[in-house]
């Protein structure tokens, strides 16, 4: 195996899109059904907040949505 | 020391603390505001077990936050979380330091409290019942009969919320100043929705209703003393005063009397003026907003107290100004109503057939405006029709008798 993690329930999800320049957050997963996996990427930062400025960053985000979800980590169940 | 004056003590902490204390708490317990408020409960049941006995101490605030975080300590120490968040405690004083002896002061950080109830990545729904909680310490059943919920519902969803303030890594933090205006309209939003939760679903009849818009003048004189020269914070103040003011006057023995037919002499005087100059403290900064001017038509109808009339020039300007810094549509039909006073209701009536359809099926404040101008204009069978539509939509007994009074009327 190469590597892999478990993800934080989906109620702690949060939603960057960029539209028309303009970063939108939403609470939650990304909801359209028609929407499907891309990608992912894992970065280590101290608050939601940074993880959002990220998310912002991904290409994804202007055409698509990048969700944001906390890995698990040791010691949480 | 008397039971009672340590009861009174203990109150007038959890009223005017709460918020003070939690922030401080969960702000160093990792983001765990539900932690914390376990451990801020322990605190006060140790309080209302020690103080009669013991006597009040010097500092209650400080008592209460040391009982509170050495609470929080314990929790964590039984907890697996125990080592991801006792670093963040390393902080805490010793057994033996208590600063409610030792006269140590603590910061208030409600401010972050309120950003972090209001961030983006909360459920807009549900940033006024969480604010209503932390920064207030109102509890859950109470808000859900605000908000026509269930209490296992609201408990669940203010459950769900911390969850994710904790587990996401919400900061506890003022945003920057490039995100700072938009978020802080956010929180003033959530400060608004607390008031007109209270102001149109269940407005103030009778002892324990629902009612939370005294709450919300709390959470928005809190909003002030913390950024007192914020003009659109003093702006959401002085709105939430002019309204409040004429409570008494609003609901008349269990009946609904519109604005225009209040009788004047039952608006709170005191809290006008309170209102009156809070505005001009706004004005004085020259950054006009949505609230400021909210507060503005307010404050010319609360000259009719004075003059005996009102100025609906005044008012059309006025929601000509606020149509241009909000897409709301209240505004748009408040200058409908506005309209209808100073060019006729036929006027008023073409206003509101401007505004987008799609948006207005469920819209009471839109059905109730419509039916009225409809009623002046005469046209009584689409009156009529409008009249049930809007008593349909809204959820206030009230209000409801007063919609369906006027097909008689």
């Amino acid at each position: 195996m190469v590597s892999g993690a478990g993800l934080q329930p989906p109620e702690t999800a949060t939603t960057v899109r960029i539209r028309d320049g303009k970063r939108e957050v939403h609470d939650g997963p990304y909801a359209e059904s028609r929407e499907m996996l891309g990608g992912f990427f894992v970065v280590e930062v101290p608050n939601l907040d940074v993880a959002l400025e990220w998310a912002a960053r991904s290409p994804s985000s202007e055409y698509g949505s990048t969700e944001v979800r906390p890995v698990l980590t040791r010691g949480e169940d | 020391m008397s039971d009672s004056s340590s009861d009174q003590v203990l109150e007038l902490a959890v009223r005017s603390s709460y918020g003070k204390l939690l922030s401080f708490v969960a702000a160093r317990a990792g983001g765990d505001l539900a932690a914390a408020e376990d451990a801020l409960s322990d605190a006060f049941v140790a309080a209302l077990r020690q103080w009669p006995i013991e006597g009040i101490p010097h500092k209650p605030e400080a008592w209460l936050l040391v009982t509170a975080r050495r609470r929080l300590m314990d929790f964590q120490r039984r907890s697996a979380r125990s080592q991801i968040h006792a670093a963040s405690l390393q902080d805490s004083p010793s057994p033996g330091e208590h600063p409610a002896q030792s006269g140590e002061d603590f910061p208030d950080e409600r401010l972050k409290l309120m950003f972090v109830c209001a961030h983006p990545a909360i459920d807009p729904a549900v940033r006024t019942p969480l604010m209503l909680q932390t920064v207030l310490g109102i509890e859950a059943e109470r808000i859900a009969r605000a908000f026509l919920s269930s209490p296992t519902a609201m408990s669940q969803r203010l459950v769900r919320a911390k969850a994710k303030i904790r587990d996401a890594g919400i900061p506890f933090a003022v945003p920057e100043p490039a995100e700072w205006s938009e978020r802080f309209r956010d929180v003033l939003d959530a400060i608004y929705a607390a008031f007109t939760t209270g102001w149109e679903d269940s407005p103030g009849i009778g002892v324990g209703s629902a009612d939370l818009s005294t709450e919300a003048v709390w959470l928005a004189r809190v909003i002030v003393d913390l950024l007192p020269a914020e003009p659109e914070a003093l702006g959401l103040l002085a709105l939430v005063l002019y309204c409040h003011a004429r409570r008494a006057a609003r609901i008349c023995a269990g009946r609904f009397v519109p604005l225009p037919e209040q009788d004047t002499s039952l608006w709170d005087r005191s809290l006008i003026a309170e209102a009156e100059s809070v505005l001009g403290r706004a004005a004085e900064k020259r950054q006009w907003g949505r609230f400021q001017l909210e507060a503005a038509i307010q404050s010319v109808h609360a000259q009719r107290a004075i003059s005996g009339s009102t100025d609906w020039a005044a008012i059309v300007s006025l929601y000509e100004g606020l149509t241009q810094c909000t897409a709301a549509l209240g505004a748009r039909i408040g200058l409908a109503v506005a309209l209808s006073q100073t060019c006729g209701a036929g006027c008023g009536l073409d206003a509101l057939d401007s505004l987008p359809t799609e948006s207005l099926a469920n819209h009471q404040p839109y059905w109730a405006a419509r039916a009225h101008l409809l009623r002046n204009l005469g046209r009584t069978d689409e009156a009529r029709k409008a009249y049930q539509r809007a008593s349909g939509l809204t959820s206030s007994p009230a209000i409801r008798e007063f919609l369906l009074g006027q097909l008689t009327g």
